[in-house]
């Protein structure tokens, strides 16, 4: 089949459509638009089930009772429930405004995995390749050269990040939170503020006062504090201490008529350490089977493993630097195009499977 | 009705499922030229070389496929009681 003959399939060519609507609405509309978090959820859940349904055609036209069929039933279960992980998510973050992570969506996602891995074992039960010492080795340095980078950098941080620790050095999981706004030059300014809740006109020699829990660690505290300005720059100041009260006064006035966020770090939970970083494992994983594939298989297996291969690898990207910029509490929205090029890449793998075994019959 | 050996082929590529088995054979057969019903070990050795066999490395890849394909020589070799070569 040729490459021409692939990007004229109405299947490929609206799968192709939906990545450049996908690119257009999260690089095209601002971020600050009242339309950008609808929008892009909208592409976003599409192209997972847009994958969804088309790995579903792809098996039909396979049968379940053939050994081709079983492979791509399982991805496609294993896409299915990535839609629903993502529908999940969806619902925390967009309708009940709740942090989605971890939640119930991580156990779709994670599940995810295992119809994938089997479709893959599945597969390479069939192929039978034979042991070869040059391919494996070459499989073995591109895993290490992902593998060890993550590691260094990705999962080596988040196991040792600890934020604020309660008395027996556990940490806690509350502390507060203060976001606000100094008066701008000639108001009156309020010259407390409190917790959890957006304060304006605030005092630019204001001291920020918290009514801490009486098990918390005070050093702890101090260490974890922080207050930024709007460019993240850090604020340094004094402690004073009231039993398991604080003032926290700057060293300098504040600015004017400017946005400040101050905290007590938190960090990862256990939970949340374990969830992220079993993510890019798992991805690794896929990735080993998606190399097996490319690797060993070759062309003669034809162009759609290689278009999954590309899919695993987009999604551990994807992966990978969603837990290093969650962890950092940071979010890039584009970067969700990788989770999108990827969904859309099985889907064209598939259809590309179904395609070749067509065009044999 | 199918001939014995359109349907010992059929079998043995059974796992490919049934209509994309049958479409691949009924395709090979047509190269040889030669229909399913009146097929002969000949015609359909032709056709195993012809499109069956590439057809099927995009399934299994090249070894497992040039393994079917010795296997099904072999059987319908079998049929006609004679030996095989292994098509290469």
């Amino acid at each position: 089949m040729e490459a021409k003959e692939f990007l004229k399939n109405p299947m490929i060519l609206l799968l192709i459509i939906f990545g450049i609507i996908s690119t257009i609405v999260y690089l095209g509309i601002p971020e600050d638009s009242d339309n950008f978090i609808s929008m892009t959820y909208l592409v976003y859940l599409a192209s997972t089930y847009i994958s969804t349904v088309m790995l579903f055609y792809v098996v039909k036209f396979y049968g379940t009772k053939s050994f081709e069929g079983k492979v791509w039933l399982l991805i496609s279960v294993g896409m299915l429930l990535w839609a629903l992980g993502e529908t999940i998510w969806y619902y925390y973050d967009a309708v009940a405004g709740v942090d989605p992570f971890p939640s119930i969506a991580d156990v779709a996602y994670i599940v995810a995995y295992l119809p994938i891995a089997f479709a893959f074992i599945y597969k390479a039960k069939f192929t039978k390749a034979k042991f070869d010492m040059k391919k494996t080795a070459a499989i073995a340095i591109i895993l290490i050269l992902i593998a060890l980078p993550t590691a260094i950098y990705v999962a080596g941080p988040i196991l040792a990040d600890e934020g604020v620790l309660d008395m027996d050095g556990n940490a806690m999981d509350d502390a507060p939170y203060y976001y606000f706004m100094t008066a701008e030059d000639g108001v009156m300014p309020d010259t407390f503020i409190v917790a959890d809740e957006e304060v304006y006109d605030v005092a630019v020699n204001a001291t920020i006062v918290m009514e801490l829990d009486p098990s918390v660690d005070i050093d702890s505290v101090e260490e974890m504090f922080g207050l930024y300005d709007i460019d993240w720059e850090y604020i340094d100041g004094t402690f004073e201490w009231n039993g398991t009260t604080v003032t926290f006064t700057p060293d300098e006035a504040l600015e004017p008529g400017a946005e400040y966020e101050a905290e007590v770090y938190i960090g990862y939970g256990s939970l949340e350490k374990g969830i992220s970083l079993l993510y890019p494992m798992l991805d690794l994983v896929l990735l080993a089977f998606a190399l097996f594939i490319a690797f060993y298989w070759g062309s003669s297996v034809s162009g759609g493993w290689y278009i999954v291969s590309i899919a695993i690898a987009l999604t551990t990207l994807a992966d990978i630097g969603f837990t290093f910029l969650d962890w950092q509490g940071l979010s890039f929205p584009p970067m969700d195009l990788l989770w999108v090029a990827s969904y859309l890449a099985f889907a064209m793998g598939g259809i590309y499977q179904k395609m070749l075994h067509e065009s044999f019959m | 009705m199918a001939s014995e050996v359109y349907q010992l082929v059929e079998k043995e590529l059974d796992f490919l499922g049934d209509i994309l088995c049958a479409g691949i054979i009924k395709k090979g057969l047509s190269k040889v030229p030669a229909s399913p019903d009146d097929a002969c070990v000949d015609d359909m050795m032709m056709a195993l070389d012809l499109h069956i066999k590439t057809a099927l490395v995009t399934f299994v890849g090249v070894d497992e496929a040039n393994l079917k394909i010795l296997n099904l020589k072999k059987k319908l070799a079998g049929l006609n009681g004679g030996g095989v070569s292994n098509g290469s």
